[in-house]
């Protein structure tokens, strides 16, 4: 059975999109508001009987979405919560169609770093549908799952969508890093010097931080904040543990 | 620009090339890890060559030196790290692969960095470089026999042969 929840409002901003939730199952809703009222995206096989409903207005990506219509975070009580229907539309869909259940295959992947179940799950969704708050959700799953090159796509594409969205526009710029910018800058003989020492003496200061410079070693401590208080803070000096 | 390794046209793979050692890392692991000196924004440290990981994984005594900003970051992430859930923020950081020979390559790149309260657990691992975010975004070669690591920018070269010039 698919079953999509409907909701009626009041006091609620034109273009406003929520992020709800069956709590006892951690099920994910993202709702539209139309001119008729919310209307979520539907899901499959639950027994709404099952479930003890809580609309959950203060998660964080409640809060994103309604600071971005410059309006106060709401609280539950400004909500016709009383007036919250649940509808059944006796329609059967596919499973791989139907979005909660793929959110919750999401959520299981990125528990278990699976990124091939994530992969799979992302794949069903058209993510140009979705709002920016989800879509901002599913990259931290991506990461999670061990799925950093869909994190990426997700958070590229979402910014271009969506160039209101501030974590969204922070997320792309920091997965997309721009690489090489310098390639052209000049030797440091030290370095294999360093390196070279390291090979030598590594073994009579084991699990030590240490500090070496040209080949040289500067000091030795348990940590690397007591050893930069002793040797203090270079560029040309090489902190490691060895 | 010195050129290390060539592509079989003469086109440039390496520019730049570094020493690194080789430690088994952890109290459990026997096989050795290569590990690369590299700058991570002003600290030379060495790090650990992991494609196997996404990102660079700084460890949280060098991310302490470095002192990154929080609010520059994507925070609230979790990484599995060595089988281990980790909570910590995502940042860019600037890299620095320092040449012994040729030229040295500068760096943007994407790096976690675990939550101060995985300091403890971390214990005295090092940092890692990983693949995604890192590694991909430059060309790079290993000689185990002289246990030299050599790298360039990706330029525009498709050849996939690459050969050393004597």
């Amino acid at each position: 059975m698919t079953t999509a929840l409907q909701a009626s409002h009041r006091n609620v901003p034109d273009g406003f999109i929520a992020s709800l939730a069956l709590e006892r199952y951690s099920l994910p809703i993202y709702a539209n508001q139309t001119n008729t009222g919310w209307t979520s995206s539907p899901f499959h096989d639950v027994t709404l009987a099952d479930y003890e409903l809580h609309w959950s207005p203060l998660q964080v990506p409640f809060r994103t979405e309604m600071a971005q219509t410059g309006v106060d975070a709401p609280t539950l009580a400004e909500y016709d919560v009383d007036a919250l229907e649940v509808t059944s539309t006796g329609t059967t869909m596919n499973g791989s169609h139907n979005l909660a259940g793929v959110w919750e295959h999401l959520r299981i992947a990125a528990e278990a770093a699976d990124e091939r179940r994530f992969i799979a799950a992302y794949a069903s969704v058209d993510w140009t549908e979705q709002p920016p708050g989800a879509i901002m959700r599913a990259v931290r799953l991506a990461i999670s799952a061990d799925a950093p090159l869909a994190a990426r796509k997700l958070a590229t594409e979402g910014a271009q969508r969506h160039p209101e969205h501030a974590e969204l526009q922070k997320a792309a710029r920091i997965l997309t890093p721009a690489g090489v910018v310098r390639s052209d800058l000049p030797p440091d003989p030290n370095m294999a010097k360093n390196v070279q020492w390291l090979k030598d003496h590594r073994d009579q200061y084991r699990n030590q931080w240490v500090a070496v410079q040209a080949g040289r070693l500067l000091g030795v401590a348990a940590t690397l904040t007591a050893l930069i208080e002793r040797v203090g803070k270079r560029e040309d000096i090489l902190y490691t543990v060895a | 620009m010195i050129m290390l390794l060539f592509f079989a046209d003469n086109g440039p793979f390496a520019t730049g090339a570094v020493q690194y050692s080789q430690l088994p890392i952890g109290r459990d692991e026997r096989s050795s890890r290569l590990l690369l000196p590299v700058q991570l924004e002003g600290s030379l440290t060495e790090a650990i060559l992991d494609t196997g990981t996404p990102y660079v994984i700084c460890a949280p005594q060098i991310a302490d030196a470095i002192g990154l900003d929080a609010a520059s970051a994507l925070e609230n992430v979790r990484l599995s790290i060595r089988g281990a859930s980790v909570n910590g923020g995502l940042h860019l950081l600037q890299m620095r692969i320092r040449a012994d020979r040729g030229s040295s390559l500068a760096l943007e790149v994407t790096a976690f960095v675990p939550d101060p309260e995985f300091g403890e657990a971390w214990g005295m691992l090092p940092s890692f470089l990983g693949l995604t975010g890192c590694l991909e975004r430059f060309r790079f070669a290993v000689d185990p026999a002289t246990d030299t690591f050599y790298f360039g920018p990706l330029g525009e070269h498709q050849n996939s042969t690459s050969e050393q010039r004597p």
